[in-house]
């Protein structure tokens, strides 16, 4: 198995116990980094890429301290080296113009509001990892039990 | 133009038909000259001082239409028209001089009288003119006073709507918060008596503080976790939030590894319930906040300290200030009687007002220094950022309506610009003073207590 | 931050890796005569130690399987080609062997099988590109109405189909879509779920017999065996219905359904523009081409160029399509080839099989014990590597015992071994379909043991039965 990261960033602290806390089902097989600014997410990331390991999929809160969310996932998607990796905004106010500026550049994957149903958090990490697994060429088989049905039935019809 | 010259005319009309001693009257300030219905047959000409020309409602209220000064035609309409009757009275408000001619000395058809009528009209036509623009004037302000109550009403609605939300909120915050302080009682007792490993201290430690690791401070954490007691990266990490010092994980031995689930266990356990009683307590300060802020516009004013307004203000506007360092300097106040929710409206405006400016203009260490102290019988309260400054071309204008800080986000409708603030502040007798350059704005208040 | 500190968990990875490396390298370097194989030569104690190398790397898995297969290749090209590296080139002449010639080798990545496969891929590609795929599920699924051991019958007929001409991992991930939306709507407790879910793989890994294209196994065995299309699908599509019916009942049985009644809904309508109908006649001609080679006699491997030469000239497949070819599958088959190539060309598969006594064993009882072996080791590990490790040896086996030949020979114990590699699906990681029907969560390992032992043992039992009857007919004398 591949070491696959997930990664999160909230300054909150409370926050962000709550979304790794839902993200825990996914840890045994992909170990959650937790994140309270995007300067320190940025070293990880770094360390990651230096490691040659897998960033699947990065979510990010909206409003930051250092840096807004959208502005951070949508340099994120301009770097080639992150290009795969998946790019989830956790958003307590979303305006009309961030979303046009997010989707115009195509950075982000997903939208979720705050508050969060977990259901639905855990549903959009799980598409986003098979995603990320299976168009980055990982042998899928490994990961299987934490993986979206539906989109491996899609993509694995056409091999 | 028409103001401090006389024009030939005038000056011809004064030595030829306002120049006889015998026409002439003192006025003292307040001697009435005409008055609405009165018989006049005389045409004025103010030869120095200041008249006041006003109108008087049914209701009798007083509404000025005209004031003249030296050199200026008085009592035209009544002169001139059929009747012979004032609409309005003229009051002299400066110790004044008049002369004037009798409609009697003028023989029609006279070459002298031709003059007259020749000379008389352009500064009739003036006497007109600066009436109507008067009237222009007070209709535009009228307009103005209209729009403004407009934006009043508006912000009074969304201000008891607001409190309206958070008295909701406030009950549903309440049972959330009590719950959780309930819960976590409830837990502690279970898990203390269910105690067995001498796990319970980290469930406390998990209540009383959370997680006080910062997330890069758990990562350096649980890499020395890691290499000391060979755990797993996911076992290293768990143990590395709980904050415990590697002392007390000695005692474990080289068991610890099969303790670490039951002391995550615990130690989440406590965590989450201090996350829940940490969260409700933000949200239930936020919207007392909002609450301060709404509270029906117009109460009673009550004794307040100045500087828990802003801090109630601080907490509304908590996400613009997120990405900026806040330098609090509070002196002590005395206590004064105000309306609450005025002043946080005027915290909100400035501090929106400076924040937006830092922002906006991505000021690399924007800050917002806030200071107040009491001297001399006033209150001094001074906001201040290191922004790129109001433009000189704004600062004239800055107080006025139509430069409103923009509308958006969370704070929406909470500001209505700066000439709120000016308002609010002279409502209290207090005064607003800006200073501005780049790197420096200052917004200086003084309320007298 | 150091993650590589952090990754160094104890892992299983490296220490396979070593043994897979060292039991080779023990071999290749221990003096001749240490091997109790009489007359054994320099050149096949390599190909001892290669093959070493690949079933350790096959069984053990610490590298992907199609990565072992081009290892298998490239070392073949080192240790005993013509262009081996000149210390291996020579030695004591009595005990050296021949070396093979190095195009032989590399002819393994292009050889007519890999050919026909590659046919295969272009007639699956164009048909889910078009969506003939889902569209044909809707068409055919209808008949079955909706009562739910119908439907099952339905599902797994369709899978079956599919599952010859596309991979069964395709043809599973098609049908499950098609089936996980209905099972969201069956009550949990209905022990029908599973058969549901079971009945998929099991019939793709069963559909994937029914010709020489269906599954990567049966290629392999075709490289033992001198069959043309026609006369494989000629007996195995009778036994692929005989097995699913089989199945059918199995499932059942196991699970018996308490819902009433299935409504399967299944999204796409038929659409009709040149490319699509271009698609369908190409796939049925050259189906009818393959069935009817007696009467043109144009062979299997070239009429598998048809499609893809039809499907390139109309850009029914562009570039971007063949970047969807799972090349690691035909290089896996290579591999595979290219072991079974060295084993027999060098004399080591004669010199084995010649080593053991074989002489306690009657011909049934091997051909049996041959497919027990191959049924066991496909249940835990690929089912391409379970063929690709056990037919050379197997196809010699048949060749040089002369008390086989009443048994139909050498191709007996080649199909036999063959289709129990094919039948190996009783736990998750036995096949990439059970994989995906585990991972649904509606099954667990002990039902899906339960019926795959009892299928797969079904079918090695009925497979046998149809060789004799084969042989009875003579369909060994005529290959």
């Amino acid at each position: 198995m591949e070491k696959i990261f997930l990664l999160c960033i909230e300054d909150q602290r409370e926050v962000l116990n709550a979304v790794v806390e839902d993200l825990a089902i996914f840890e045994e097989a992909f170990p959650i980094e937790e994140c309270e600014s995007v300067a320190e997410a940025i070293t990880v990331i770094e360390d990651i890429y230096d490691a040659g390991l897998h960033l699947a999929v990065v979510i990010s809160d909206h409003v930051m301290p250092d840096k807004n969310g959208i502005d951070f996932l949508v340099e994120l998607h301009q770097d080639e080296r992150f290009r795969a990796t998946k790019k989830m905004l956790l958003t307590g106010l979303a305006t009309h113009a961030d979303t046009i500026n997010a989707i115009n550049n195509a950075a982000i994957d997903r939208y979720i509001a705050k508050p969060w149903d977990k259901e639905m958090l855990q549903g959009y990490v799980r598409k986003l990892l098979t995603e990320y697994i299976l168009e980055s060429g990982i042998d899928y088989q490994p990961y299987l039990k934490w993986l979206d049905q539906d989109t491996l039935y899609q993509k694995l019809r056409k091999y | 133009m028409m103001e401090q010259e006389e024009s030939n005319h005038t000056l011809w009309l004064r030595k030829r038909f306002f120049s006889d001693p015998n026409r002439c009257l003192d006025l003292k300030p307040g001697d009435k000259l005409l008055q609405p219905g009165q018989y006049n047959e005389r045409l004025f000409m103010v030869v120095e001082g200041l008249l006041v020309g006003s109108i008087e409602n049914e209701e009798g209220r007083r509404y000025e239409i005209f004031r003249s000064g030296s050199g200026k035609i008085v009592g035209a309409y009544s002169f001139f028209s059929d009747a012979h009757r004032s609409y309005s009275t003229v009051v002299a408000e400066e110790p004044s001089r008049v002369a004037y001619i009798e409609r009697s000395a003028l023989k029609m058809g006279t070459p002298e009288n031709q003059d007259f009528a020749e000379q008389i009209l352009p500064a009739v036509v003036d006497e007109i003119y600066l009436r109507q623009l008067q009237a222009h004037q007070l209709t535009i302000e009228r307009e103005e006073a209209r729009e403004q109550l407009a934006r009043m009403e508006k912000l009074a609605a969304l201000g008891q709507m607001a409190a309206g939300l958070a008295h909701e909120l406030n009950n549903a915050i309440g049972v959330i918060n009590n719950n959780a302080g309930w819960l976590a009682d409830r837990m502690r007792e279970y898990l203390s008596e269910k105690d067995s490993n001498g796990m319970f201290p980290f469930f406390e430690i998990g209540l009383e503080s959370g997680i006080t690791l910062s997330s890069a401070e758990v990562r350096q954490r649980s890499r020395e976790l890691e290499a000391r007691f060979q755990l797993s990266a996911n076992q290293s990490k768990n143990l590395a939030k709980t904050g415990i010092s590697n002392e007390s994980l000695e005692r474990f031995g080289r068991n610890l590894p099969q303790y670490i689930e039951r002391i995550s266990y615990y130690f989440e356990t406590g965590r989450v319930l201090n996350d829940m009683l940490h969260a409700s307590e933000h949200a239930a300060k936020v919207v007392a906040s909002v609450q301060q802020l709404g509270a029906a516009t117009r109460i009673k004013p009550q004794p307040a300290n100045l500087n828990e307004t802003i801090q109630g203000a601080l907490a509304i506007v908590k996400n613009l200030t997120k990405s900026l360092q806040l330098d609090l300097q509070f002196g002590s106040l005395p206590l004064i009687a105000v309306n609450p929710s005025d002043w946080v409206q005027v915290w909100i405006n400035l501090i929106k007002n400076a924040a937006e400016a830092l922002v906006s203009a991505r000021t690399p260490k924007g800050k917002i220094t806030i200071r107040s102290k009491y001297e001399d019988g006033q209150i001094v309260i001074k906001i201040q950022d290191n922004g790129p400054g109001i433009p000189e071309e704004l600062k004239a204008r800055i107080f006025q309506p139509n430069v409103t800080t923009k509308v958006e986000g969370l704070t929406f409708g909470l500001g209505l610009g700066l000439s709120i603030v000016q308002k609010i502040v002279e409502t209290y007798h207090g005064t607003i003073e800006l200073e501005s350059r780049p790197g420096l704005t200052v917004f200086t208040m003084k309320i007298p207590a | 931050m150091d993650f590589k500190k952090r990754l160094r968990q104890p892992s299983s990875k490296q220490l396979k890796a070593a043994v897979a490396i060292l039991v080779p390298l023990f071999i290749l370097l221990i003096p001749l005569h240490w091997i109790p194989i009489p007359g054994l030569t320099v050149v096949e104690q390599r190909v001892i130690a290669i093959f070493f190398a690949a079933a350790l790397l096959w069984v053990l898995e610490p590298i992907p399987i199609y990565a072992t297969s081009i290892l298998v290749i490239f070392l073949e090209l080192l240790l005993i080609s013509d262009t081996a590296l000149l210390p291996f080139r020579e030695g004591p002449p009595e005990s050296f062997g021949e070396l093979m010639h190095y195009k032989d080798i590399m002819a393994t990545l292009a050889s007519p099988i890999i050919l026909l496969f590659l046919g295969g891929f272009f007639l699956a590609i164009a048909a889910t590109k078009y969506g003939l795929d889902v569209q044909l599920a809707a068409v055919l699924l209808r008949p079955f109405g909706a009562k739910p051991n119908t439907v099952m019958l339905g599902l797994m007929s369709i899978t079956a189909l599919f599952s010859m001409f596309m991979s069964n991992t395709a043809a599973t991930a098609m049908m499950l879509s098609i089936l996980s939306p209905i099972l969201r709507e069956v009550d949990r407790q209905d022990r029908g779920r599973v058969a549901l879910v079971l009945a998929i793989p099991f019939a793709a890994n069963i559909g994937g017999l029914g010709t020489p294209i269906g599954s990567p196994p049966n290629a392999i065995g075709l490289n033992y065996i001198n069959l043309s299309f026609g006369q494989w699908m000629l007996f195995a599509v009778p036994f692929v219905v005989l097995i699913l019916l089989a199945s059918w009942l199995v499932l059942r049985r196991l699970f018996p359904f308490e819902m009433k009644e299935i409504r399967l809904k299944v999204p796409g309508k038929p659409r009709s523009n040149f490319k699509t109908r271009a698609v369908y006649i190409t796939f049925g001609a050259t189906i009818l081409l393959w069935l009817t080679d007696v009467l043109h006699g144009i062979n299997s491997y070239t009429i598998a160029l048809v499609p893809v030469a039809v499907f390139l000239v109309l850009n029914i497949i562009n570039k971007e399509d063949l970047k969807q070819i799972s090349w690691e599958v035909l290089w896996l088959v290579s591999g595979g080839i290219a072991l079974g190539l060295a084993m027999e060309r060098t004399g080591l598969a004669a010199h084995l099989v010649h080593s053991i006594d074989f002489s306690g064993l009657t011909p049934a009882l091997m051909v049996l014990l041959v497919g027990t072996v191959a049924l066991v080791m496909a249940n835990f590990m690929s089912h391409t590597a379970t063929a690709n490790l056990l037919l050379p040896i197997v196809s010699a086996l048949g060749v040089s015992l002369p008390r086989l030949a009443e048994w139909g020979g050498s191709g007996a114990i080649v199909l036999m071994t063959t289709f129990a590699c094919s039948l190996g699906m009783s736990l998750p990681i036995s096949t990439p379909p059970n994989a995906l029907a585990h991972a649904t969560g509606e099954v667990n390992v002990p039902d899906m043991t339960k019926a795959g032992v009892l299928i797969g043992v079904i079918g090695l039992v009925l497979f046998f039965l149809m060789l004799l009857g084969m042989n009875q007919f003579g369909f060994f004398a005529h290959i």
